[in-house]
């Protein structure tokens, strides 16, 4: 592909050359022409008129011909040139000629390698004069010659160069195309070698090498994402996999393959909470289409999920109240929802019986500001910075009493940041945490799409 | 022989407990580092099965600890994470084999059998004493090549003797591998296994040195 260009390139390249060459030299050699016919022609014309004053009539129809010095030398001459006249009088009979053994023909019949001229005199007697030009024509077309050797040359040249430096300038294409088809085997290391940032070529090959970084980091994340998945539903098939194992062992009591069966049962509830989890990420991510988002009032959806969660509050004893600005913000209802859900729920979870939960929103400029805090068992300063993370657990114990999966807060993130948001995280452990989700406002607060809680 | 389980997912604890108990292993649960770390410092165990992620502290530490104290306990890791830089990191720090999870318990058992053989000096599972043979892989023992018939207690009893051949193995020593943490036996238990023994295998097997405990001659 790369040669294909390199000599389409050159192709042209030289085309046109050629066609200037030809044109320029082409012009050059006609203009030398013209001026040699020209100046030949206005010799001729001025020796024309001097034999034809010269020539006098007398009686009988004959001539008297009494050429100027200056004329009758330049008619005798006998090398180069070589010119000539001949006259001829009104009925064609021969008058006088220069050369007598050198024949010419009637006017407008030159011979070749001559040019002559013929003008009419006293009497209707016809003057023709003309001249040798082989020697003037010799030198046309040694100019001649030396103008196609030119153009010739400089093609020659210019091809090559054109060549050498079309290699030149392509070559960081070939370095492409071969990191390119490394990276599309697998390595992801590959990296374009950049000579210099000079040339257009070498900086397409920057962005790409900063195209193949963001690349590597995507693949990275999901290999990691795929060993941590992997790595969750391990548990729960280790456990299936061992208590069926143990079961079919030996004839048991049917009390002990219905304690067996209950453990299976465990099992299989967690792998469906993970399953469901992973789909929630996966659609998360996926939906960044803001074609499907809507207006939404974002006080209606906290009162929405606060009233959902508050039996799951009141079983742990812990005070869940929600209080502020209503706003609207764009977004999908179902899963800012979710990630509302997942936040407000993470808040009760890990909290202390006679703990509280306090939900309130804020308009900062046309950024919306929703903080949870909670009084809850806080989170130790070098995991704050982790709880985002998919199957990141502080507490892995108490994440399995309470069931989490490890993925809600990074669903919830997820939802977030595609919704053009984020969400962060203060903690001081034994008091409880913060977390601050910010999300832009589209509009000004629309009375219509607020209740009036 | 005495097994210690480091295991927080309490289901999978549990039937761990149950199959390696099955296969006459006393064993332990701990469901966390900090108990696991305790029970290791009271009890001789003949082997641990260790998960890496358990909360409060990790299986990495445990393990470091414990060699670091000196234990020559077989450790078996059993844990979900099977990358090659988990597997090197535990082999390094100590561990003596790596089960992944899920794994299959009939493998786990005898991974454990064979780490105990090997951590008494002798990983042939065929063991020869006088005209006594045992079999460690189907836990049969024959006198002059008769099966001889012995409870599960007698043979782990026995097979504790002869791997620890030629030392003197006290009362206390034999219940501390024979039974585990909910076990509540008097030592003199201990006495009519070993009557029951000696008249299974004859008298010239298992000799008692009074007030200290009981020895097989190497």
């Amino acid at each position: 592909m790369r040669e294909s260009l390199r000599a389409r390139l050159v192709l042209w390249y030289a085309l046109v050359l050629a066609l200037v060459v030809l044109l320029y030299g082409g012009a050059v050699v006609y203009q030398s022409w013209r001026t040699m016919t020209a100046g030949v022609d206005a010799e001729l014309a001025v020796y024309a008129r001097e034999v034809g004053k010269a020539l006098t009539p007398v009686e009988g129809g004959r001539f008297d011909l009494e050429l100027p010095s200056d004329a009758a030398a330049y008619f005798f001459q006998r090398e180069g040139a070589r010119p000539y006249y001949v006259i001829w009088s009104r009925t064609g009979e021969l008058v006088d000629r220069s050369d007598p053994e050198l024949h010419v023909g009637l006017p407008g019949n030159a011979a070749k390698g001559r040019r002559e001229l013929s003008v009419q005199a006293a009497e209707g007697a016809t003057v023709l004069v003309g001249r040798d030009i082989t020697d003037l024509q010799r030198e046309q077309w040694v100019l001649l010659r030396d103008v196609v050797l030119a153009g010739v040359l400089t093609l020659v040249v210019a091809i090559f160069g054109g060549w050498f430096v079309a290699g030149r300038a392509l070559a960081p294409i070939k370095r492409i195309s071969k990191t390119a088809r490394a990276m599309s085997g697998g390595d992801l290391n590959a990296r374009i070698a950049v000579e210099s940032t000079e040339s257009e070529l070498e900086q397409v090959a920057s962005s790409l090498n900063e195209a193949f970084d963001r690349m590597r980091l995507a693949v990275e994340q999901e290999r990691r994402f795929m060993a941590d998945a992997s790595h969750e539903l391990r548990t729960p098939i280790s456990v299936l996999r061992a208590e069926t194992e143990w079961a079919l062992d030996r004839e048991r009591s049917p009390q002990q393959y219905k304690d067996a069966l209950a453990v299976c049962r465990r099992a299989a509830h967690r792998m469906q909470d993970i399953a469901e989890r992973l789909l929630t990420l996966v659609r998360a991510e996926l939906a960044s289409d803001p074609q499907e988002r809507s207006p939404l009032a974002m006080r209606t959806l906290v009162d929405d999920v606060v009233q959902w969660l508050a039996p799951m509050a009141q079983e742990r004893n812990v005070r869940l109240s929600a209080s502020g600005d209503p706003f609207t913000v764009s977004g999908d209802a179902e899963q800012l929802r979710e990630a509302l859900n997942n936040v407000i729920a993470n808040a009760i979870l890990y909290n202390k019986p006679g703990g509280s939960v306090t939900i309130s929103t804020r308009l900062v400029g046309d950024t919306a500001r929703i903080e949870v805090v909670d009084t809850g068992i806080g989170i130790p300063a070098d995991s704050v910075a982790r709880v985002f993370e998919r199957f990141y657990r502080v507490d892995k114990a108490r994440s399995r009493e309470v069931g989490g999966s490890g993925l809600g807060l990074s669903i919830a993130r997820t939802i977030f940041v595609a919704h053009g948001g984020d969400i962060t995280c203060t903690s001081e452990p034994g008091v409880g945490s913060a977390f601050v989700i910010s999300l832009p406002v589209v509009a000004a607060p629309d009375p219509r799409l607020t209740t009036a809680n | 022989m005495r097994v210690l389980v480091v295991e927080d997912e309490a289901d999978l604890a549990s039937t761990l407990n149950r199959a390696l108990g099955e296969a006459h292993f006393a064993v332990d649960v701990a469901a966390d580092g900090e108990e696991a770390q305790y029970l290791l410092k009271e009890v001789t165990y003949d082997a641990v099965v260790l998960d890496l992620m358990v909360p409060k502290r990790t299986g990495w530490a445990l393990l470091q600890d414990l060699r670091q104290s000196g234990s020559r306990t077989p450790v078996l890791i059993l844990t979900a994470r099977d990358g090659v830089d988990d597997r090197v990191k535990a082999l390094d720090l100590g561990a003596d084999d790596y089960l992944p999870k899920p794994f299959a318990i009939s493998e786990l058992v005898a991974r454990l059998r064979a780490l105990v053989r090997r951590a008494g000096g002798n990983p042939a599972p065929v063991l020869v004493v006088g005209d006594i043979t045992i079999d460690r892989a189907a836990r049969l023992v024959y006198r002059q090549s008769v099966p001889v018939e012995l409870t599960a207690r007698e043979y782990s009893i026995l097979e504790l003797m002869v791997q620890s051949r030629g030392t003197l193995v006290t009362r206390s020593e034999i219940c501390e591998h024979i039974y585990n943490e909910s076990s509540d036996v008097f030592s003199n238990v201990i006495d009519v296994h070993i009557a029951a023994l000696r008249r299974k295998l004859g008298p010239s097997v298992i000799h008692t040195r009074r007030g200290q405990g009981y020895i097989v001659n190497a």
